[in-house]
């Protein structure tokens, strides 16, 4: 039986457009504009969901999403608030956590027991006996949780909008639209946003038939679209405040991050229910989801109504209903001081309408599942039984003020309104309307037009002081809401399925705080983060220690208002990746890439197994010549005559011994001694140095040096050279050789010594090249800038084929380097190295003046308490050892291995570990593999290749 | 997202800055009572107003900032060199 | 069926006695005060009651119980660390941890869930490993995985992250567990109050007085109490406290956020970390997922949320479970994290007799809960540091003996 009301020109709905769509396996169709609740119950749909905890039969309760009671999910979308989301077109719609099915649901069953699940009942059972405690958890996680989420479900992003703005008004109801008006006339920069598909709040269903009202909005809405400094954003609902005035507001094709100076909150309040026995039946509804269902939707609620009536409106909305097609059975009127609807209640009578005034509610009742009655006792002590299929509450409101306790207002119990409002709010933010506690229509306009002059005046406009309207003298809240029953089910949480008697449980058990109360009954956790069910907790818990509301509180209300998806969140996905100069080469020459922070380097080149690979390029870079890309290095240039203090500043050593036109190896420390980056140090004058850093500690390095640089006010510039210049690394026996070919500077030992560093034109290009050794091999290192460097390497590949040259990778690398016993900062070394514990105290000068860590180091220098030992296993070919193994002695851990690896040269393993400082004499460790075994290692003295560095000698 | 007005660059969000975290030069020498152990690792980390070094990572520049350690507000930021 | 439950369905109007012991003034003297009633501090009482007969106690607060950080954490409980002193100690822990339901009568959802420290590139494979090691050899079930080995355990990985910074293995840890971390506080605050221990909430501490023997008042806005042995365990609130006793710490306190998803039906069994992405996650048992990533970068005491936060995070995690788009965020909050230089927390004696501390909590707070309060307990019961947090004094900054957990310590969790 359909439950659409004929056309208004109001409606949301366009009745030409159907859409059709599944629910619990049964086709509905709807108009466009409908949501999939208004849909369904214009279809005659009464139960539409289950509850979480107990399975009982649901429906909306506010049809404006302060309330999760109707939450869908098809495959591919879960937790969908079916109150405010539109249906697809063909979709199928599930109610979520059912089992078997909405109406057949297995679960109901828990409504049965509901005794023996208490408030916290799982903290007091199922540990017992332990190992049947998995067993349960898993029955308990299967109950908990609402949709389902499916892995295949495809992946989208949406990117975020960053708007800058002078006031963002927040709520497009009469305050919210009255603001932006007289914001208009000022010119300031505005947003006025909106959660709803269209602006106007109460205007289109509680004040529609104020004719002031009606003027007002034909008025003002029309225009809000040629507004020319006021923006308005329906469809968007205000995710929370944050630090510095941001203010992200959701829409349907992302979040637009609002960064504005003054803000102001026009959100209106939520209506709150009544707690009474059975309160959570479908049909029990909020007066304002009845007025959203009528006037948005055309949808009647019901057939024969019941309005609860707890303050003065809900008279005058009563009767606006009813002009419209609602059948009103009677008002009950709670009211708990006597008279004070007086007025309200004879007009009700005159408009023939029956209003019954009542001490408490007893139940409502339900038949078959429906419901059918409301039973109650009226003011003469006598119980009446009023047959309806629904119940409409107009019991109070909360303030929707979450945003306002962010920015940071407080808020306070105004015992003349009987509901709470935000006081002390700071400066810059604003409160207008409902959710500053005023309920006039003429008022929540004054309110807003004052609300915005403060904003204006605020921002410095020259405008004279608007004064705020008064709030009324008039309670629009019931104080307590509340009529207990023996039976229970009176339901103050409808998302957790709290009851009165939990809350009372709870207090006895010692949560009689707002906090614990919240934790330990889950009032208020639930999807809906306690909208509307705190309130009437707080009452409760206010009555349970005979405190006032005011007294006890409430609790912090966090991002976000209401729930956003995390696709929305994301934002676009945005990641740097970093080239050399040289990538190309290496995809030409089948590079096997490794990600190394943002950068791609070569691990190898061509097919076959890493170790293949890696005994190729080895053997030609010690057998002939071999070139590898290391344009990573952080790269600076430093000028200045304070080019050494600094240096000596930053790094452990002294630089007085360096040389022009050479180089030397630095590393440097943090203010507590431990090793932080190394690189190369190049003089070229007293006042021009240029160094290198680690790959990944570059930018750290440049950031570092230019700190000592301004704390030590040095005469030095800085200049950050990384990504401009590539380099590469020439070494081998032959590397002189193929050098030579394509440059027509003097490569000999007597003119280019090792450690020196050259300017050279190689293939026509300016390159500085320094003789380094770090692999072993007779090597230069060539420097030159980004756009050239492509060309040296490309020269050097030519010049090298007759010879063998073959590029090799980091794999490589690190076996070259191993052999010579040259350690990796962040391999070998740890968050915890000092260069003494790595043999490195030759390079750490504490005579300076200053250098940072230099006090930490003199300490250390003292208290060596590890060291870095080359080790060997002779009798083994095969790699059992890896990296982190440990190195142990019986129970005792010593220390570790930091690098491993098969060593051509030694053909056996050979590798670093870290230890505990051990005796001069010891002459072996034990290494313990993965597999628990143990193995015996020499510890040998490094380089385990070249010691004497003949093979940087060469003519 | 917190806003300030820096020299040089305008008004950036503070997101885009990382503090120092070594942020006092190496003293030449230490007082007698304290241990090089005290001066690296002791703080007074209790909600205050600090001076605070801060690195603008894309202009590589370094600033001083005055920021209240228990509620965030900032009051000045200068270049941390003249 | 508990009989415990039974009772709710066939006694009229039933409910257990009050959990905790509160009484509303403070007496004038108790041997041992207690500042801080989270995990830590109730822990501690429970234990300096149950296992020494000390029970002339009073926990304070300036909040609720529970209120700081022991409200705020992510829950995971593991003990796959670094250095053998912090294995033994977080294993002690979980030891506990596993009969703690039962010794204080309250189901604290204790669940072994399994851990994963995922690893994005060598470098972290070879920390993973380092930590495996360690591990093993003192008999801690750790192991490093294969991608493979992940993708099983977590089919809904995206071991790819959307084409950066793969994932190359893992760190399982097969003691890694979540538990309720509200319901711990309350037992262990229902256990000692049981015992007579007293608990005062919003009695916040504005002074601490010494005299020629060490400690000697405590005092708060209700009244002034005769103590000779005081225990500050405040997390986030430590550098106010020992500065009214004079000391100073490395301690340095940043906001910790974190934030839970809507309730979902069950899908992730186990708890995913990632250092390189800066996110970890675990699924609650109802339903929600809790996530966290790396502390805020600025010291900071406040616990306000940002958005820069939630958005860094939400980013990461699609590139590890991208078909979370649709999952929403439902709130965020943060706590504050009481850093210390070597990832190690800061235990036992001062140098101030009678002033014990337990704090340096940072982001390994949670798990420690039952050892802390347990080796607390023995510390002040004996004013000797009990053997498993010797390595974790005060002193040890002074001289370098910084605890190596340095080493691994990506976002710590």
């Amino acid at each position: 039986m359909s439950r659409r009301l004929p056309p208004r020109p109001e409606e949301w709905i366009d009745r030409k457009v159907k859409i059709d769509f599944w629910f619990e396996g049964e086709k509905f169709s709807a108009y466009k504009g409908d949501v999939i609740s208004s849909a369904l119950i214009a279809n005659g749909q009464k139960i539409l969901a289950r509850s979480f905890k107990y399975h009982r039969a649901r429906s909306t309760v506010s049809m404006a999403n302060h309330d999760a009671n109707v939450i869908l999910e098809t495959l591919t979308q879960t937790n969908i608030r079916a109150d405010v989301t539109h249906p697809s077109a063909g979709a199928r719609y599930q109610a979520v956590n059912t089992f078997g099915g909405l109406k057949k649901d297995l679960a109901q069953i828990l409504n049965f027991f509901s005794a023996l699940l208490p408030v916290g009942f799982y903290y007091k059972a199922f540990y017992r006996p332990r190992f049947l405690f998995p067993l349960w958890e898993k029955l308990i996680r299967g109950m908990t949780g609402l949709g389902k989420v499916n892995s295949d479900t495809d992946s989208w992003r949406q990117a975020r909008k960053q708007l800058f703005v002078d006031v963002l008004i927040v709520g497009a109801g009469p305050s919210g639209i009255a603001a932006a008006e007289y914001l208009e006339k000022t010119g300031l920069k505005t947003i006025i946003a909106d959660e709803n598909d269209r602006v106007g709040g109460t205007l289109g269903y509680r004040h529609n038939t104020d004719q002031s009202a009606q003027q007002f909005k034909d008025a003002t809405i029309k225009n809000l679209d040629n507004f020319s400094s006021v923006s308005t954003l329906p469809m968007h609902y205000a995710a929370g405040l944050y630090e510095g005035g941001t203010v992200p507001i959701v829409g349907p094709d992302g979040i637009k991050e609002v960064h504005t100076k003054a803000l102001i909150i026009a959100t209106g309040s939520y209506e709150q229910p009544a707690v009474f026995r059975n309160n959570d039946a479908p049909g029990i509804i909020l007066l304002s989801a009845a007025e959203r269902l009528m006037n948005r939707y055309s949808v009647l609620p019901c057939e024969s109504a019941v309005i609860l009536a707890g303050n003065p409106e809900a008279y005058e909305r009563a009767k606006n209903l009813k002009k419209i097609g609602l059948r009103i059975v009677a008002i009950i009127d709670l009211s708990p001081v006597p008279k004070v609807h007086e007025k309200e209640i004879a007009d009700a009578r005159k408009a023939g309408i029956k209003v019954t005034k009542i001490t408490s509610i007893v139940e409502a009742s339900l038949r078959k599942g429906i419901l059918d009655s409301i039973t109650v006792i009226t003011e003469h002590n006598q119980t009446e039984k009023i047959p309806c299929d629904g119940i409409l509450m107009s019991v109070g409101w909360s303030p929707a003020s979450s945003l306002l306790v962010q920015a940071g207002a407080k808020l306070s119990y105004l015992t003349s309104l009987e509901q709470v409002i935000p006081d002390e709010i700071p400066a810059g933010t604003y409160a207008a309307g409902q959710v500053n506690g005023i309920h006039e229509f003429k008022s929540k306009i004054d309110d807003g037009v004052a609300a915005a002059n403060e904003a204006a005046r605020f921002l410095g406009c020259d405008l004279p002081i608007i004064p705020r309207p008064k709030r009324e003298d008039r309670a629009h809240s019931h104080p307590y809401p509340v009529s207990a029953h023996p039976k229970g089910k009176e339901f103050v949480d409808f998302d957790e399925d709290i009851q009165l008697n939990d809350l009372r449980t709870s207090w006895r058990e010692g949560f009689n705080s707002v906090e614990l109360m919240k934790r330990y009954s889950t009032i208020g956790m639930g999807p809906s983060q306690g909208k509307i069910s705190n309130m009437n907790g707080v009452r409760v818990l206010a009555g349970l220690n005979k405190k006032s509301p005011g007294a006890i509180g409430t609790t912090t209300p966090r991002p976000f208002t209401h729930p956003v998806a995390i696709g929305a969140l994301a934002g676009q996905r945005f990641r740097r990746y970093w080239r050399t100069p040289m990538h190309q080469c290496h995809q030409r020459m089948a590079a096997n890439f490794e990600e190394n922070g943002h950068w791609l380097r070569p691990m190898t080149y061509g097919a076959g197994s890493m170790q293949t690979l890696i005994e190729k390029e080895y053997a030609a870079v010690r057998d002939a010549v071999g070139i590898i890309d290391v344009s990573t290095l952080g790269k600076v240039e430093l000028f200045g005559p304070d080019c050494i203090k600094l240096l000596e500043y930053a790094y452990t050593c002294k630089f007085d011994k360096l040389r022009t036109d050479m180089t030397r190896y630095i590393f440097m420390v943090d203010g507590s001694g431990v090793l932080i980056d190394d690189g190369v140090a190049a003089r070229f004058s007293d006042d021009h140095f240029y160094i290198t850093t680690t790959s990944s500690n570059a930018h750290t390095v440049v950031k570092q040096l230019r700190l000592f640089s301004d704390l030590l006010n040095l005469d030095i510039a800085i200049v950050d050279r990384t990504r401009q210049v590539g380099a590469f690394n020439v070494a081998g026996p032959l590397s002189r050789e193929v050098l030579s070919k394509i440059t027509s500077q003097s490569l000999s030992e007597a003119d280019f010594p090792y450690l020196a560093v050259r300017e050279l034109q190689i293939a026509n290009v300016k390159a500085r090249v320094m003789r380094v050794g770090f692999v072993g091999e007779l090597g230069y290192e060539i420097h030159a800038s980004a756009n050239s460097a492509q060309t040296i390497w490309n020269a050097l590949i030519e010049a090298g084929k007759p010879l063998g040259i073959m590029p090799f990778g980091v794999e490589t690398q690190r076996l070259l380097r191993l052999e010579k016993g040259h350690i990796i900062l962040g391999q070998d070394t740890d968050g915890m190295t000092t260069p003494f514990e790595v043999n490195l105290g030759w390079g750490v000068n504490l005579k300076k003046e200053q250098s940072i860590g230099k006090n930490s180091l003199i300490h250390l220098k003292t208290q060596t308490k590890r060291q870095l030992v080359g080790f060997e296993c002779t009798n083994t070919r095969k790699l059992e050892i890896l990296e982190s193994n440990l190195i142990v002695e019986g129970d005792r851990i010593l220390g570790r291995v930091t690098s491993v690896s098969y060593s051509p040269h030694r053909k056996g393993i050979i590798g670093l570990a870290m230890i505990d400082s051990i005796d001069a004499s010891t002459e072996q460790i034990c290494i313990k593999d993965s597999q628990g075994n143990l193995i015996d290692a020499q510890i040998v003295s490094t380089p385990f290749y070249d010691p004497e560095n003949l093979r940087q000698l060469t003519s | 997202m917190k806003f300030f007005e820096f020299p040089l660059l305008g008004t950036r969000a503070i997101s885009e800055f990382v503090p120092a975290h070594d942020d006092v030069l190496e003293p030449i020498n230490l007082a007698d009572n304290i241990s090089a152990g005290d001066w690296v690792y002791e703080r007074d980390s209790v909600p205050k107003i600090t001076t605070e070094f801060w690195y603008h990572s894309t202009s590589q520049i370094w600033f001083k900032v005055e920021r209240n350690t228990g509620t965030n507000q900032i009051y000045s930021a200068e270049v941390l060199r003249e | 069926m508990s009989m415990r439950l039974l009772k709710y369905a066939f006694i009229e109007d039933y409910a257990e006695d009050n959990w905790f012991n509160t009484p509303s003034d403070l007496k004038a003297t108790y041997d041992v005060v207690i500042i801080g009633a989270g995990g830590h501090g109730l822990a501690c009482a429970h234990y300096l009651a149950q296992d020494h007969g000390i029970t002339n106690v009073a926990v304070l607060d300036s909040s609720y119980i529970g209120g700081g950080n022991t409200g705020r954490n992510t829950t995971i409980i593991r003990s796959n660390y670094l250095t053998p002193d912090g294995v033994k100690f977080y294993d002690q822990s979980i030891k506990l941890f596993k009969n703690l339901s039962c010794e204080l009568d309250t189901n604290i959802f204790f669940s072994e869930r399994g851990h994963y420290t995922l690893a994005h590139n060598t470098s972290t494979l070879r920390t993973a490993r380092w930590r495996a090691e360690v591990n093993k050899h003192l008999g801690i079930k750790s192991e490093v995985v294969s991608p493979d080995e992940v993708l099983r355990a977590c089919p809904e990985i995206q071991l790819d992250c959307g084409g950066s910074q793969a994932v190359e293995g893992a760190l399982y840890h097969e003691p890694g567990a979540v538990a309720r971390h509200d319901a711990v506080a309350w037992g262990y605050a229902k256990s000692a109050s049981a015992r007579g221990v007293e608990i005062h909430q919003h009695t916040p501490v504005t002074g601490i007085n010494t005299d020629a023997q060490g400690i000697s008042e405590v005092v708060t806005p209700k009244g002034v109490i005769k103590t000779r042995t005081v225990l500050s365990a405040v997390a986030g609130q430590t550098p106010s406290i020992t500065k009214m006793v004079g000391i100073k710490t490395p301690i340095e306190i940043f906001p910790l956020q974190a934030c839970v998803t809507e309730p979902i039906k069950p899908w992730l069994n186990t708890i995913i970390v990632s250092g390189s992405l800066h996110m970890y996650l675990s699924q609650s048992s109802r339903g929600e997922l809790v996530m966290g990533a790396a502390l805020d970068p600025m010291e900071l005491h406040s616990r306000r949320s940002t958005f820069e936060f939630v958005t860094g995070l939400c980013d990461q995690v699609l590139d590890l479970f991208p078909f979370l788009s649709g999952v929403k965020i439902n709130r965020q909050w943060a706590g504050m994290a009481d850093m210390t230089p070597d990832f190690a927390p800061i235990m036992g004696t001062t140098p101030v007799k009678g002033f014990f501390l337990d704090s340096g909590w940072g982001t390994w707070g949670f798990k420690a809960t039952p050892i802390s309060g347990k080796t607390m307990a023995n510390t002040i019961a004996t004013n000797l540091n009990d053997p498993l947090i010797q390595s974790f004094n005060l002193d040890r900054f002074k001289n370098f003996n910084l605890v190596g957990e340095k080493g691994a310590a990506a976002i710590g969790h």
